[in-house]
């Protein structure tokens, strides 16, 4: 049993807030983002839906060990289902809306339904997150046209922040509030654009710093797979992530100490069980 | 003037071994952020003639004309277009009658884009290079349709 303590020194009441997580780029941690905030957010006690807006190339179901969901979002696209109907419960309290796998149900899709869809849901949840496609397509516009604020999301390099800005600019034609922007997978190395530098260029506030971090990469792999927040919720990624999300919540600290779950600990286990005596198989 | 050759030799040099970081903003970045700046409209003007043509720019379209239901003209981004307003209102009339749940009509011509965006009992006749989606059709819309409602109380 993990023994979990919060300590935030401010939360905030909020009404309803739909928030997408944009880019411009691909592959630059999107689903990632929305995804591991979700869970940091209903960690602490806010109730969550993350939305896979990304109606082609549907990611967050993958990330999320849910890609079986008999119901997705294409249904309720399509008005073959309600969204209530795609709500599943995903880790530690979150709620999720998958999109579908299915290529012949992206055809016939109409996404401009997505606002509605989304709006029919806004008030039984604090949050609400749309991880939106990449580019600047259709499906794209009416994910960011289904949200009352965009957080954007981009690697610390010229085409990556070229990209977002795009993005930021499609935004703003739709007159959706940009809350910030989110650097991912840093690395600290000599070339990478700096968060100052951002913040000048994009004029926008700098939601996070995202360290890269191998234990990502780890998301997706069978065994030991699994959301970052989930699996390793120690790791400097995660931690950052917290960071991200509790400047989303507008509270001053949000910090996890996770009693039982040392790695030291953790270590010494799995080599004492092997030498403990497994019971008979019935 | 010596000194300062010297001071700006020695930076150099100190630059160079330590490996220091190049600070300030190169051409790239000056680029991008002269972009985010040009990025951004400011709607808040008292004349509806001047708002149509910052709304022609800050959605990247070649013209905008909106006309009321009957034809009469209410606003073009063009200066006056009449008939514009007309053949618009009339073909949306038209298409309506053979396809009443109609809620937009975009036509390619072999220039672009014919756009009509029927908002508020007003028809919106957006002419683009490329085509616009219904939402960025309906954020003209609700731009013009706010600056009306200001102005209007």
């Amino acid at each position: 049993m993990i023994n979990q303590e919060f300590i935030v020194s401010k939360k905030l009441v909020f009404m309803g807030r739909v928030i997408c997580i944009a880019s411009g780029k691909g592959g630059v941690g999107k689903t990632t983002l929305a995804g591991n905030v979700g869970i940091a957010l209903a960690q602490n006690g806010y109730s969550v839906c993350i939305v896979d807006a990304d109606i082609a190339m549907a990611n967050l179901s993958l990330l999320l060990g849910m890609q079986s969901s008999p119901i997705t979002l294409h249904d309720v696209l399509l008005g073959e289902a309600t969204i209530n109907d795609a709500i599943y419960d995903g880790p530690k309290g979150v709620k999720i809306v998958p999109s579908g796998l299915s290529l012949e149900n992206y055809r016939r899709v109409d996404s401009e339904r997505l606002e509605s869809v989304i709006d029919s849901i806004a008030g039984q949840f604090d949050f609400i997150l749309l991880d939106v496609p990449a580019g600047i397509e259709k499906n794209v516009l009416a994910a960011i046209s289904a949200s009352d604020e965009v957080l954007l999301v981009a690697t610390p390099d010229p085409p990556s922040i070229a990209d977002v800005l795009k993005t930021k600019i499609v935004a703003q034609r739709l007159n959706r509030k940009i809350i910030g922007i989110v650097l991912n997978m840093v690395r600290g190395e000599k070339g990478e654009i700096s968060d100052t530098d951002v913040m000048k260029m994009l004029e926008l506030p700098v939601y996070g710093i995202i360290p890269y971090d191998p234990e990502v990469w780890k998301t997706f792999l069978h065994e030991k797979g699994g959301p970052l927040m989930v699996r390793s919720p120690n790791a400097p990624a995660a931690l950052a992530l917290r960071k991200t999300a509790s400047k989303i919540v507008g509270a001053e600290i949000a910090i996890v100490h996770e009693r039982g779950k040392n790695p030291i600990a953790g270590f010494f286990n799995r080599l004492f069980s092997i030498f403990k005596k497994k019971p008979k198989a019935a | 003037m010596v000194l300062s050759k010297v001071s700006t030799v020695v930076r150099k040099v100190a630059s160079k071994v330590l490996d220091l970081e190049q600070t300030g903003l190169n051409e790239q970045y000056k680029m991008i952020k002269e972009a985010s700046r040009n990025s951004k409209f400011e709607l808040e003007v008292e004349e509806l003639s001047q708002l149509i043509k910052l709304l022609r720019e800050k959605h990247a379209v070649d013209s905008i004309v909106v006309a009321y239901n009957n034809g009469s003209l209410l606003i073009s981004s063009n200066g006056s277009d009449l008939k514009e307003a007309i053949t618009g209102t009339a073909m949306l009339s038209y298409i309506r009658s053979e396809i009443p749940k109609s809620e937009s009509v975009f036509i390619k011509k072999s220039k672009g884009w014919y756009m009509l965006y029927p908002f508020s009992k007003k028809v919106y006749i957006v002419h683009a290079a490329s085509n616009l989606h219904n939402v960025e059709l309906k954020a003209i819309a609700d731009d013009l349709e706010s600056f009306l409602k200001k102005h209007s109380d």
